[in-house]
Formats: structure tokens, sequence, C-alpha cells
């Protein structure tokens, strides 16, 4: 999953240091976030969305589609 | 020469005052702690070991060589357990790694070590075994709080 995490922290001049003190989480983890080496968990990115005040579809994207399951798959 | 340039002490400075920050922000309470109690959990398994040589048999010899270290151990598993609930997310997922990582190479070590016991190699006491998962469990747990200082 990608996210524009970087460009938001770069926007309003913040560290990775000061966002994560700010979401209260490590510096590693806001690293592991950016990078995409970590999926954060449902509550962080509402908090993330929060601080950003935006949509967390609009900062994180990629994400797995939903099974679509058809009349012919469900008998099937 | 650059007016803004504080000039090389300043930068010395800096730089050490960084320096300092960074073991500052590292021997943070866990870290500390963690090596403490798997430094007592250590010191009492060595008394237990002398314990028998050196006490008389009775209830003072059967608490030293078991009660102690048991209540050592104890200890060492709370410190663990308060810092991984004290810590966020990504880093509890890395402890947990961690933990797998170490089981993994500790049940490699000791088939391997049980196939050389085969082949006439000195029979190995479960303190190694034991000594060896918890050791490298800690160095890559200090590793990981290393990482997130």
């Amino acid at each position: 999953m990608k996210n524009i995490l970087p460009e938001l922290r770069a926007q309003r001049g913040w560290t990775q240091g000061e966002l994560a003190q700010q979401l209260a989480v490590s510096r590693q983890t806001v690293n592991a976030v950016e990078t995409g080496r970590y999926e954060p968990s449902l509550s962080l990115a509402f908090a993330i969305a929060a601080l950003f005040a935006l949509p967390i579809e609009q900062i994180f994207h990629g994400h797995r589609q939903p099974r679509t399951f058809t009349a012919e798959s469900d008998q099937g | 020469m650059n007016p803004n340039d504080p000039g090389p002490m300043v930068r010395m400075d800096r730089a050490a005052l960084a320096a300092v920050g960074q073991i500052q922000r590292f021997y943070t309470w866990p870290t500390v702690s963690i090596l403490l109690s798997f430094w007592a959990y250590l010191a009492t398994l060595f008394v237990a070991s002398l314990a028998p040589r050196i006490l008389a048999a009775g209830g003072m010899r059967d608490l030293v060589v078991v009660g102690v270290p048991l209540l050592t151990l104890a200890l060492h598993v709370c410190i663990t357990h308060s810092i991984y609930r004290a810590s966020d997310e990504y880093v509890r997922r890395r402890i947990l790694q961690c933990a797998a990582l170490a089981a993994v190479i500790l049940a490699f070590a000791t088939t391997g070590y049980f196939c050389l016991e085969r082949l006439g190699y000195p029979h190995l006491s479960m303190i190694a075994v034991n000594l060896l998962g918890w050791s490298l469990f800690i160095v890559m747990m200090i590793w990981v709080r290393y990482r997130a200082r």
C-alpha cells in the first residue's frame, strides 16, 4: 500500500520525529509506514488522517481490492 | 569565510550534544531494565550452580537452587512483557518477529547439536539452551529498541 505521508510531512516542514511525537508512536514506525514496509493499524491510519485533516483513502492508496462475487461464482 | 559558520568549537559542541542525546534516548528504562533483569537472572543462576557446594542440604539450599532463579526469570519475563505493552504497534510487531527468529535459530541450533551429540560431542545442559535463547532474544530486542530511539 502506497501513501503520500512524506509529501504531507514535507508540506508542513515536520521531521519524522516530530510527526511521530504528534502521533504518539516511535520515529521508526513513521519511517516504516512512509517507506511502505508497514501497513498501519486502522486506529493509526485514522490518527494520521485526523492530523492532516484528510480522508484516509486520500493518504493511503493502492489497497487490496475486495473480491467481487457474481451469481456464477456463488454457484461454484 | 562564511559569517554564518559558528566555528569548529561550536560545531564540535553540537555534535557532542547530539551524541549524548542519542545515548540518552537509547538508555531509557526499557533497555536498562531488560539488561539489569537478565543480569540478575544470570547472577542467581551462578549462585544456584555454586549453592550445592557451599550450603548444607535443606530448605535454604532448595530455595537458592530452585526458587531464586525462577523468581528472577519471572521478573525478567514480566519486564519483557511490560516493554512489549509499552511499545507502539510497529515495535510490538518487531519484538514478536525477534521472538520468532530467536525460536527458529534455537530450534536449528538444538537439532544441529543433537546430531553432533550422536557423533560423540559432550551432552549439552538444558541451561545452555535456555541462555542461548534468552541471549539471542535480548540482543535482537535491544537492537529493535536502539532503532526505535
